[in-house]
């Protein structure tokens, strides 16, 4: 009996750490705070901007876009030209990227010296929709602000 | 035209000339002066308004003049020798004391010594006897006595404690900043207020001081009442903040009354100075 | 009284134009928002709010017109500037405002928001009939501005996310770069460096150069420090050696009745007013209100400078540095300090420095984070405090002449809670 019991408790604290060390090495990683894109977003122009704040001092971020046709992700290079790029002692950046149109999938990664092997990930959809309306430029504010998470979309 | 001619009328026409020239130029200088007429009627007004004057009123009316000092400091050990002798106790920087006396000194060119005992004793209170000792004091100290000159003698309505007071003088003109004042006592001397700044030059300003009697008229009517026994101008320099050294300074005209009140006028602006 | 800034927008992320100050359309866009105010403070407003950045983020970017003030100006202040006689005082003053005429989502009345030291006002307003700022007006100046090279096109803190540390209505160009155009700033010292004069033409000259005239009231002397001084029975000037002037009232303030805030800013202003005037060396520099503060039975205003860079570039403010005064720790932190009460002024502080732009342009690019990066390397103390940034701005740095003629170049300043700090523009 103490036995079985005792062979019961080791295999769940064998499972638990297993389960758990990879929500522990995940927080380990964290080194941006991505604040735009505020998650996935619908947009009505083609270019987006990306921003972030690092938490340590030199950050090297990756953009990539999903290529449906190769089936994998590629380099994003921003308007200046460079899909990779390291971030300094401001830890802030802000760079804007030209998407297509319909959905793009993005991904963000992020790494310092330390955690260069288990590099932070980030993953959004951002539609490039048509303008809803012709035109006025107060009526697709409007749009944006009762509609940030593009709900209107999902309806049509 | 012969010459004889020409001489004659040439010689008629520079001689009128010369006499309209003449007439100008009086009228020019008399225009500048202030008539007695002036004067009359400034002692009447004062007369309406219980200001009563007992002295000429002074017509300066030209140029105002700039007083330029030079920057002074006192010779504090000289002072505090010369009156503490030894073994007087500093109590701060600028005081120091010894028993009943003390001396305090202030900005540099001023110090005050003052005693509430009697060891400073003088023979008699008379004038000539207070001055002979201010003589002796002032070699002691290094006092510039030369470059004063007494400015009133008063006593109480006894007829006792008599202060002397010294006003500057630089070339002929009065310099009311640079002064001595000495009281004294039934025992001897009470106090001496000191202050000095070496003159360096005078120089004259495109600006013309207002007449006093302007002055009097404007001015003085505020105060009835009052007794005017002397006017007279000399430097008088505003006021600055401690910071600032005052080595320049404008003309004044001096009111002072019977009781022995001063006031002080800017000369250029007509401005009670403090 | 007249905005430090005024942006043209066309919605949330997109384009934000900086309107030049001094431009005609500048002047335009600032005599319609006047007329809406006047309309709209004669009620109270439709909604009062405590003051939420990003609520205030957003209505920056989503209205149209957008109008900045470097500080909070009391409502007094602004009822007699914009001629207001009866209003309902609601708004203690104006720090921003954002305005939206014939707004589609309140009935089409325009809509102003104001923003004071504590709270968001909303005013919906239907009493104006006026065209002022109307759709046909921003087309016309967005139109003339989308192709300048010189005018600026920033985007607006909150469109960097809301979770971003940044103050949210900060303009800036957050991600792509900004090509601007600066020119240099030569800086003249007042006077003469060359410490206390003795003769009486030279305390004339630098009385002409001071007042304008000479003025046979004021003798000259000096102080200890080596600066000239003016004094006249009731007041003083004087003047030191770092270019700073210093005018003080030194005779009876009189009988003392309660300092309204009105009063003493007619009177300050009427101050500076005259000495631009009288002086040549206030020449062409414009003054922004910058600080209120209540001393004991006054007002003290603090003003700043900042100067026309010409042919239609807008202003660049000027930031003084290290301008500290004989016998005392803190530096000026505002190019004119004035104090008033309902009667006179009774000090004021001011850089006396002759400045003037040299019109020859140089083209500078960058964006804010790369110069932030290079802010925190250059700078340990910055990166040590890793404090959040409060604002920043392109200004002209004065720092105490040295030399009798100085060139200025254009640097980039960027202010927290512990002071400012600033390095050169060029970001190429």
């Amino acid at each position: 009996m103490k036995s079985k019991l005792l062979t019961f408790t080791i295999i769940v604290c064998a499972m638990l750490s297993i389960f758990l060390i990879p929500v522990f090495a995940a927080d380990d990683n964290h080194v941006v705070d991505i604040s735009r894109p505020e998650g996935d977003e619908v947009v009505t122009k083609q270019v987006f901007s990306i921003f972030g704040t690092c938490i340590y001092d030199e950050t090297t971020i990756s953009f990539e876009y999903y290529d449906t046709e190769a089936g994998d992700y590629k380099p994003l290079k921003t308007t200046d030209g460079v899909s990779t790029f390291k971030v300094g002692n401001g830890k802030m950046f802000g760079k804007d990227i030209r998407l297509k149109k319909g959905p793009n999938d993005i991904k963000i990664t992020a790494y310092t010296k330390e955690t260069k092997n288990s590099p932070e990930e980030f993953y959004y959809t951002i539609t490039f929709g048509e303008a809803k309306k012709s035109g006025d430029w107060f009526e697709k504010a409007i749009d944006w602000i009762t509609n940030p998470g593009g709900e209107k979309d999902k309806k049509d | 035209m012969d010459w004889k001619q020409a001489k004659t009328i040439l010689i008629w026409a520079f001689i009128v000339l010369n006499l309209v020239l003449a007439v100008i130029l009086y009228q020019n200088t008399k225009g500048g002066e202030i008539s007695r007429d002036t004067i009359i009627n400034t002692q009447k007004i004062l007369e309406q308004n219980n200001v009563h004057i007992e002295c000429p009123i002074p017509k300066y009316n030209g140029k105002d003049f700039i007083l330029q000092y030079e920057e002074t400091v006192l010779d504090k050990n000289k002072i505090i020798n010369g009156l503490l002798g030894d073994n007087y106790s500093k109590i701060s920087d600028n005081i120091y004391e010894k028993g009943t006396e003390k001396i305090v000194f202030n900005s540099g060119c001023y110090f005050e010594y003052s005693d509430s005992g009697s060891n400073k004793k003088i023979y008699s209170q008379s004038k000539s006897e207070v001055e002979i000792y201010l003589k002796e004091l002032a070699k002691k100290l290094g006092i510039p006595l030369d470059e004063f000159q007494l400015d009133s003698f008063s006593s109480s309505p006894s007829g006792e404690d008599p202060k002397a007071v010294y006003k500057g003088i630089y070339k002929n003109y009065t310099v009311f900043d640079n002064y001595i004042e000495v009281e004294i006592g039934k025992a001897g001397l009470k106090s001496i207020k000191y202050q000095y700044k070496k003159p360096l030059t005078i120089s004259s300003r495109d600006i013309k001081v207002i007449p006093v009697y302007q002055i009097l008229v404007t001015k003085m009517t505020g105060y009835p009442g009052i007794d005017i026994s002397d006017v007279d101008i000399g430097f008088k320099g505003i006021k600055g903040d401690k910071d600032t050294k005052t080595l320049y300074e404008g003309l004044s005209w001096r009111i002072t009354t019977n009781q022995g009140k001063e006031f002080y006028f800017n000369a250029t602006s007509g401005e009670l100075m403090e | 009284m007249l905005p430090s800034r005024i942006v043209l927008s066309k919605g949330y992320d997109n384009d934000h134009l900086i309107i030049p100050n001094g431009s005609e359309e500048y002047y335009t866009l600032w005599n319609g928002a006047q007329e809406y105010l006047k309309a709209a403070l004669k009620d109270k407003p439709t909604r009062t709010e405590p003051f939420n950045e990003e609520k205030w983020g957003i209505i920056a970017a989503n209205n149209p017109y957008y109008f900045e003030f470097k500080t909070d100006i009391n409502i007094d202040i602004v009822k007699w500037v914009l001629n207001i006689k009866n209003s309902v005082d609601s708004v203690m003053g104006l720090n921003k405002v954002a305005i939206y005429p014939d707004d589609p989502e309140n009935g089409y009345s325009d809509t102003i928001y104001i923003k004071d030291s504590n709270n968001i006002y909303t005013y919906v307003v239907s009493g104006y009939g006026g065209a002022a700022l109307d759709q046909k007006e921003f087309e016309t100046v967005y139109e003339s501005h989308k192709n300048n090279f010189k005018i600026k096109n920033y985007k607006i803190a909150i469109e960097t996310g809301s979770k971003s540390l940044l103050p949210k209505d900060m303009i800036a160009p957050f991600t792509s770069n900004s090509e601007e155009e600066y020119t240099n700033l030569n800086s003249i010292s007042f006077g003469s460096l060359q410490g206390p004069t003795s003769s009486l033409a030279e305390y004339d000259a630098i009385q002409l150069e001071l007042l304008g005239e000479i003025r046979n009231d004021y003798y000259p002397d000096e102080d200890v420090y080596g600066a000239v001084v003016f004094k006249k029975s009731d007041s003083v000037y004087r003047l030191y050696k770092n270019s700073v002037i210093e005018y003080k009232y030194t005779g009876n303030q009189g009988v003392t009745e309660r300092t309204r805030i009105l009063d003493a800013y007619q009177k300050a202003v009427g101050f500076i007013m005259e000495l631009k005037a009288r002086s040549r060396h206030m020449d062409n520099i414009n003054l922004y209100l910058s600080s209120v503060k209540e001393g004991s039975n006054s007002f003290i205003f603090k003003f700043d400078y900042s100067i026309a860079d010409g042919e239609g570039h807008g202003d660049v403010p000027l930031l003084l540095k290290d301008f500290k005064l004989p016998n005392s720790e803190q530096s000026l932190d505002s190019a004119i300090t004035i104090e008033a009460t309902s009667k006179r002024v009774i000090q004021c502080r001011w850089v006396a420095l002759k400045l003037e732009v040299n019109k020859i342009f140089k083209e500078y690019t960058w964006n804010f984070p790369e110069l932030v990066d290079r802010a925190y390397s250059l700078n340990k103390e910055l990166s040590n405090a890793n404090l959040p940034i409060r604002d920043y701005g392109i200004y002209y740095v004065l720092t105490p002449p040295e030399v009798n003629s100085t060139m200025i170049t254009p640097s980039f300043v960027l202010f927290n809670n512990t002071g400012s700090y600033d390095m050169p523009l060029d970001g190429k």
